[in-house]
Order: structure tokens, then sequence, then C-alpha cells
């Protein structure tokens, strides 16, 4: 019984995806549009009571819950663990709201019900990714996004879109087959006989050689850091903005992304386990290539005009401060990293809601088009002045709680690892990766709010109810957990120290 | 509780000025009225906080680190001199702004600003400070991008992203002392000895961040590049303000940083030392020669202050009691006589609408009393007795000699003494053109020109008397920050 309550989450939102399909034909008037809207509407809000009402009850904390079995130790296993309840918290959070705001978004647009299904489907499948309770399940749940996903990203239908896709799929499963690799090691080598997750990892450490398992660490990083897009296989990400912004905002920058950073997470505390890792070359590896990230992107940034791709670039360096966060290998490093996880999408999915939201309205799309029109939707692009102030870490906004999380687990990784320089170069990268973020997030605000006084003012307003219910709600969340947000670090650094 | 007054009340004056300016902005007097009345409440706020004195602890974050606010006589100096600036120059601003359509929008920010302003003033800690030190910069930016030309933005934007840039290196130090020291509130003397800084290998380049971040703000060289752009860009009441105020917030920074949170016994005699002595000094004499030579007058003013705020920071990298003496007493002077420059050259292009140095012939016939003011705030400036620039400058001097700094013990008088002749060479020429425009006057015609209104006049006469004043009567002043000085050095 405590099975199917668990699985319900995923499976309700893909069930309901599919039934939309079948669907389809019947949606013609005007009516049964607005029925079948808030219908799925009540079934997204109602599948993240159900998840939210699971996680308040279990206190964040159920037994493994076996849902069936492939072959041998190959089983589909749910479980709720603190961890996985922080991420299926924010997903599910974020889920109605992004749904809400993709009604207004996708009024004038075709094809209206394929892509509402595949949107609603991805939402069980990233649940999925949260709740899975072994590496086993995990990795079927983050195949399977991609292939819920990447109709979204192909929606536009255009040659555009079509390359964008291709893209996205070529680097998607290449990096599985590279996290598939991690999977078969661990399964071989694991102490317990199973990939269940265990925190502080399950890996016998006496089995197959420390070379070739820090090896394999490294590959397995990879692959997942495809989906968190990681230098230098993050070249799909911001080719896939094509997509309408419901789904860049929600899909790259939250789910999809944040479910490649969570994988990998996974993958360091709770499967090869952080002490295996800790000092050796793999961990340099990956935390210097997470830091290259960072630089290259948040520079990319500056240099895009495109509004979108930048917040994409944006994207990339600010996942990359996650898997920073994960590369430290300390208790600190873990409840850092799942910090930037929560604030990062609550930032990022506000200010992409808020290019949305001008596209809709005016639609712009470049950053050098917006001259003054922050006089004309104050509001929306008041809602993106606190998100970039927040993404660049200026209190009392959120992002400066998770930025000041990841500096001060790095500073004292640095002292307890005898000095290391790396995690200490990390702090200087990513204080640089703030000013570049700075320049590229505040310039649009200057930009709209004072244009040049020759300049004539375009007559646009800010969008309805259902895009600025959203946009105000994140923004006023930012502001709440910068100015009280100290019982979630607390209660993350509890998830690091069990972990760590 | 009292303390939040004169740090929230301007900050929700000034935003309620920016949602109802416009409806207004109909009627100006209103408008003026409820700006110079919402500015003097201010200042008196600020004056009664720094009198009752007190602590209020706003957040209480994980373990030790706390962010609150408190008066300390540091606190009590900067935040008195702040709001006493910033409300003159708002009587200024009401004539200034008299035909702008957008004066709603500059008197919004511009009554924000020292709500930034005194919260740096009378931060516990250092992330408070931060707080506030971000806070200003974010409603500062307006007043440079007020007269919104192309020319404008971009200084407003060179000014964002140099504070930013430099906030950024300086909180890379903010956060290592979180971890070296443990607590982040203010502690007069430090957290650091000489012996206990060898235990905390990155401390010596955390210092050094934090000293060339916060000096971005303070114009202080490699970071300066803003001040000469984005100061001259602002209307005139914001320059003066920017040059005469809003530099002091860098200076403060670094004195906060130095002398109550690492401590000066820990960086006495390193390389950390010599290198902020040879920023500031290598400052000091790039201000004065750059400013030497620019015939633009605001800009002029800028470069002089790039120069001016360094002799502060060259005193207070002397780690010496008198040292330290001559930087807070020059920081009073400068503010004061910089503050009236810069609301005289404002006065020059609304009476004449000249700005280049050498188009003031026969300027003392139009405005004998502002020209008047200016020469005395030039030569206190340039430093001649009895005038207040004399008295910061020979304890500067006497706080050098008596350092045991080495080299700079001697450099460090020579290169003042050098910037003050070239002080001279800049400042004077104006008053020379101004008032001895010779019988037939070569290059430009002679000016012509209204008398400024009287609420222009006042301000710059209070200013330039205050300069000379101040020189002349500098006992109790200095008898304060002596007592300052004492308790800063010493711990």
């Amino acid at each position: 019984m405590g099975g199917i309550l668990l699985a319900g989450p995923v499976f309700l939102p893909i069930f309901t995806g599919t039934l939309l399909f079948l669907l389809q034909p019947w949606i013609t008037t005007p009516r049964r549009q607005t029925l079948v809207r808030g219908a799925l509407l009540l079934l997204v809000l109602g599948n993240s009571i159900w998840m939210g009402a699971l996680i308040a009850i279990n206190g964040g904390e159920s037994p493994p819950q076996v849902l069936f079995r492939l072959y041998g130790e190959l089983t589909v296993m749910f479980r709720l663990d603190r961890m996985g309840s922080v991420f299926a918290g924010l997903v599910s959070f974020l889920w109605p709201l992004a749904t809400l705001y993709a009604f207004s978004y996708m009024e004038k647009e075709e094809r209206r019900p394929t892509f509402f299904g595949f949107y609603t489907i991805s939402f069980g499948v990233t649940l999925g990714v949260a709740l899975a309770g072994n590496l086993v399940t995990m990795y079927l749940f983050y195949e399977m996004l991609t292939f819920a996903t990447f109709p979204l990203v192909m929606h536009p239908m255009t040659s555009q879109a079509a390359r964008a896709t291709r893209r996205y799929l070529y680097y998607s499963i290449g990096g599985a087959a590279f996290a598939f690799l991690g999977l078969i090691y661990v399964l071989t080598y694991s102490a317990t006989g199973t990939t269940a997750f265990v925190p502080g990892g399950m890996l016998n450490p006496a089995a197959g050689g420390k070379e070739l398992t820090l090896l394999l660490y490294v590959l397995a990083f990879f692959g997942f850091g495809v989906k968190a897009a990681l230098f230098p296989f993050h070249g799909w990400l911001p080719k896939a903005t094509v997509a309408p912004t419901p789904v860049t905002a929600l899909l790259h920058a939250v789910a999809g992304l944040k479910s490649g950073a969570f994988a990998v997470l996974r993958l360091t505390y709770f499967s090869f386990g952080a002490a295996l890792l800790r000092g050796t070359w793999a961990q340099w590896v990956v935390m210097g290539a997470a830091l290259v990230t960072i630089v290259y992107a948040s520079t990319m940034a500056v240099r895009e005009v495109h509004w979108k791709r930048r917040l994409a670039y944006s994207t990339i360096s600010n996942l990359s401060y996650i898997l920073f966060g994960a590369s430290l290998m300390t208790p600190a490093g873990l409840a850092a990293a799942l910090a930037h996880l929560i604030v990062h999408a609550i930032m990022k999915i506000c200010a992409f809601f808020c290019a949305g939201a001008v596209q809709t309205q005016t639609g712009k799309t470049y950053v050098t088009e917006l001259d003054g029109l922050g006089r004309r939707m104050p509001v929306t692009f008041g809602c993106f002045t606190v998100a970039a102030l927040s993404l660049m870490g200026i209190p009392p906004f959120a992002g400066f709680l998770s930025k000041w999380s990841l500096c001060t687990a790095a500073l004292s990784a640095a002292s307890d690892a005898g000095g290391a320089a790396l995690p200490v170069v990390g702090v200087a990268v990513i204080l640089y990766s703030a000013l570049m973020t700075g320049i590229y997030m505040l310039s649009v605000s200057v930009r709209v709010f004072f244009p040049w006084r020759a300049a004539a003012l375009p007559d646009r307003r800010d969008p309805d109810w259902r895009m600025l219910l959203p946009l105000l709600l994140f923004a006023g969340l930012l502001l709440a957990l910068g100015l009280c947000g100290q019982p979630l670090l607390a209660a993350l650094a509890d998830i690091g120290k069990e972990a760590g | 509780m009292f303390l939040l007054l004169p740090v929230f009340f301007p900050l929700a004056a000034g935003a309620a000025m920016l949602l109802a300016g416009r409806r207004m902005g109909k009627s100006r007097a209103l408008l003026n009225g409820f700006f110079l009345a919402a500015q003097a409440l201010e200042t008196v706020f600020t004056i009664l906080a720094a009198a009752l004195g007190g602590d209020v602890t706003l957040l209480s974050l994980t373990g030790n680190l706390t962010m609150g606010l408190r008066v300390d006589g540091v606190g009590r100096f900067f935040g008195v001199l702040t709001a006493v600036m910033w409300f003159l120059t708002a009587v200024y601003a009401v004539s200034y702004l008299k035909e702008d359509g957008h004066a709603a929008g500059f008197y919004g920010f511009y009554l924000m600003v020292p709500g930034a302003l005194i919260g740096l003033d009378l931060a516990a800690d250092a992330l408070t400070f931060y707080v506030f030190f971000e806070l200003m910069t974010l409603t500062s930016l307006p007043l440079v991008l007020h007269e919104r030309t192309k020319e404008a933005v971009r200084a407003g934007l060179k000014y964002l992203f140099y504070s930013v840039g430099g906030a950024f290196l300086a909180l890379f130090g903010i956060f290592y002392l979180a971890q070296a020291a443990g607590s982040l509130t203010f502690l007069p003397g430090g957290y650091f000895t000489a012996a206990s800084a060898a235990s905390a290998p990155l401390l010596l380049p955390a210092a050094l961040c934090m000293i060339v971040g916060f000096g971005a703000k303070a114009g202080m060289f490699p970071l300066h590049g803003w001040l000469p752009v984005a100061h001259p860009a602002a209307p005139a009441p914001a320059s003066a303000v920017l040059s005469g105020v809003i530099t002091k917030a860098g200076v403060l920074a670094i004195l906060r940083s130095i002398y109550d949170l690492i401590g000066p016994a820990a960086l006495r005699g390193t390389w950390v030392q010599s290198a902020w002595l040879i920023l500031s000094l290598l400052t000091v004499f790039l201000g004065s020669m750059l400013a030497y030579r620019e015939p633009v007058f605001k800009k002029r003013l800028a470069y002089s202050t790039v120069s001016q705020v360094s002799y502060v920071l060259f005193g207070l990298g002397l780690m010496d009691p008198l040292g330290f003496t001559g930087a807070l007493a020059h920081v009073a002077f400068h503010s004061v006589i910089k503050t009236g420059l810069f609301l005289f050259a404002g006065a020059v292009i609304r009476s004449t609408g000249r700005t280049r140095a050498e188009e003031f012939q026969g300027l003392g016939r139009i405005m004998p009393v502002s020209l008047g003011a200016y020469t005395a705030a030039s030569l206190a400036l340039i430093g001649i007795p009895p005038a207040s620039g004399f008295i910061s400058k020979w304890y500067l001097a006497q706080g050098a000699l008596a350092s045991g700094t080495g080299v700079f013990r001697y450099l460090g008088p020579a290169v003042l003494l050098i910037s003050a002749l070239l002080t001279a060479g800049y400042l004077l020429p104006p008053v020379i053109a101004g008032f001895f425009p010779g019988k037939e006057p070569e290059g430009p015609a002679l000016i012509s020109g209204e008398k400024p209104p009287a609420m222009m006049a006042l301000p710059i006469l209070l200013l330039g008397a205050a300069a000379v004043l101040l020189g002349c009567f500098p006992g109790p002043l200095l008898g304060w920050i002596g007592r300052l000085a004492e308790a800063g050095i010493v711990g």
C-alpha cells in the first residue's frame, strides 16, 4: 500500500499526460478547452499536494518500496529520503505555478494538448528521479526525462528547433551512456550487493582497484554532468532555448538540469561515497571542470545579446556552482550544493518567466530591443531585477545565502585539506562570476528602467495575472528566503552531515 | 530601536516619493516641501541617534554570526557628517533642479541613499555593512543616470560595475574572515595580533582584497577609473554628495575591515601595509596630476577627489595614532570642501552655462560671494594655514614621520607636498580669471549670466566658511578624533 502511495505522484502525471493525448480530438470548443485546462491544473496541483503530504507525514523519510524487479538486483525501487524530499518538494512547488504561466504563454500557440501532455509527463518523471531509491531507478527515470522532454524542445516545429532537438538528444543519450558505465561498476562492486542509495556511499573500497574506481567516477560524473551542462558538454542548452519559455524555464533551468545535478549528488555522496573520493585526483578533475564551466559560461553570458540564450549561459554557470559544491566532498559542500539547487531554481525560473512575459507581450527577444520597457512593464522588470540581484548574491536576497554557504564550505574544505588551493580558487571564481552576473543581468535592468531620454517609450503593458502571480510569488520568496532562510540552511546542513 | 529610524525612514520616504512623485509633480511646491521636510527629519533622526546611542540586533544567522546596528565613535562621526552634508546639498538641489521635469525621480533616490549610508555608519558587523554597501551602490546609481544621456548611462554602468566588482573582491575577505576569525562583529582593535596572524595563511591576501575592493568606492588606484567619469556625469548636487560623502563610505569600509576586523597589529610592517601605502601615494599623485591637466571643471574636481581621498587612505595605512587623526580630520574637511566646490561648479553651469575652467573670465562680477567661498575652500584644500586642510595634512605628515614605515616616512610627506602644489595649480586659475580678468582678456570673452539664487549661494557660502573656520578652531574636533584614534589603534 505504501508503495502505491509513494509511486502515485510519479505515475499520476504520466497517466494524466497520456490521457491528454487521447482526449485531443475531443477538445474542440472553447468550453471544453476551459474544462480540460481547469482539470489539468487541479490534477497537477493535487499531485503536488500529494507529494507535499507524503513529505510532511513521513517527515521526509520512508522505508524503501520495491515496485517491480527487472532482473536480479535490477529493481525499480522508490524511497523517500531527506535529500530526495528537498528536490521533490521544490519541483512540486514550482510545477503548478509554471503550468498556470504556461496557460497564458501558450494561448496563441498550436498543438496545445500535445504540449501540455508532455509537459505533465515530465512532472512525473522528474519526481521519479527525486524519489528513486537506487541507482538503477534513477538512471531509468533520467533516460525517460530525455524522451519526455525532447518533444517540448521540438514544439515550434521549425528547422532551428529540429536541429536543437537533435543536439539535445545526442548529448543526453551520449552522457547517459557514460553514466551507465558508472551504474554497472557500482552494481558490480557494491558492498551491499545492490545499488540502493546509502548515505556515505555503498561501494566496496577494496574491490575493483582504486584507480579504476576513480576513473569510473569521473566518467559517470561527466555523464550525468551533460544534463547539468558541464563544460565542454554544455552546447545543447543555449540552442535548446528555441523551445517555448515555460519549457526553457522549468525543464532546462529546474527539472532537467537539476536532475543532472541531483544525479551527480546521488552518485557522489550516496553511491561512491565522499570519503573515498576526498583528496584524490578525481576530486580535483571534477572540481576543475566545474570551475572552468563557471568562468566560461558567465563570460559567454556577457557576450550574448539574445536574452533567453544569455539566461541559458547563466544557467550553465550556476549549475556548475552546484557541481562545485558537490565536488568539495564535505558535508558542508553537499549542504551548500542543495541550497544553491533550491535557490537557483527559484531565481532562474523567475528570470526566464520575465523574458517569456516580455516575449509574449512585445515579441522582443534581444536585450538590445528592451530600452525603456521597464517604464511600461514595471512589475515584470521589477521581478526580473529582484532575480538579478539574487543571482548576483546581493543580500538580503536568497542568492546570497547559497553563495555564502558555498564559499564558506569551500574555504573550510581548503583548510581541512591542509591548504588545498583549488577550493580557494573556486571562491575567487565564484566572485568573478558574480561580477559577470552583475554585468549581464543589471545591464538589462538599467537599460529598461533608464532609457536615453531621447528614445520613445514603447506602448506595452504588464501581462495578465496568470503570468504575474508566479513572478510576484517567486520574487517575494527570494526576499523571504534571504531574510529568514536559516531554518532551511540548518535542515540542509543535517542532510549534509548524514551523507558527507 | 530608535536606531532603525534614520536607516529605514529615508528608504520609506524615498520609495513614497518615487511612487507618488508623478502625481505630486503637478504641484512643485508640494514636491519640494515634502522633499526638504523628509530630508530635515532624516538629519534630526541621525543626530538624535548619534546622541542617544544604543544597539539593536536585526537578525541572528548561524551560530555567532549576527546582523545588527550599533552606535560607536566612528559611526557617530561619519553619520553626523553624512546627515549635515546631505541636508545642505538637498537645499541646493531644490533650486538647481527647478527647471527639471523629472525632479521627482531624482528626489526619490536622493532621499533613499542616506538610509543606506547611515546603515553603513551604524553597522555593527561586516555582513550588515556589506548589505548597506551594496544598497548604497544601487540607490546612488540612478543619481548618476539622472540626465539619461548616452554619456550618463555609460558612466552609470561603469560606476555600477566597478562598485559591484570591488565589493565582490572585498567579499572574499569577508568570507575568509568569517571562517578564520569565527565572527564578523566589529571589535575595536580587530581579531588578529601579529602572533595569531601566522595561523591564518590567507589573512594577508584577504586583507589586500578588502583594501583594493573597498578602495574602488574611495577611488583608489587601480579601481579608480569610474570616478572621473561618473561624478561629473551626474547633476551637480549628486556630484557633490558622490564626491563629498559617498567616497567616504569606501574609507569607512577600509577602516572597519582593518581596524575593527583584522586588526592593525596583524598588518603592521607586512607587505600588505607597503602595498597599501604605495597604492594610496600613487593615487594621490596620479589624481592631482590628472586634475592639473583636465580642462573640464567638474572632471577636474573629480580627479581632485581621487587624489584627496587617498590622502585619507594613506593616513589610515600608516597605522599610527597621528596618521589616523589626520585621516579622519581630512574626511571631515574634504567632505566640506569638495561638496562646496562641486556645488559651486553647478552654480556656474546654471548661471552662465560655462563648463571649462579656462572660460571663467570675469566670473567675480556675476557671483562674487560664491567665487569668494570657492576661493576659501580652494585655499583650505591646498592646505594654507589657518584653513582646515592645513590641520589634517599637518597631522598626516606628523603621522608619517612618527610611524615606523621605513621609506614611507619621508616619501609620504614629499608626495603630499608635491600634490599640494598641483592642487594650487588646478584650483587657483579659475579664481584669478574670475576676479582679475585683465583689461583685454585673450581667448574666451568675458563671462555673462545671472546671479545664482540665494538657495544655491547660501550652501556654497556656508561650506566655504566652514572650510576656513574648522581650521581656525579645530580643538574640539581633533580632541574627539584623537580619542577615536586611541581606541582604534590600541583597542
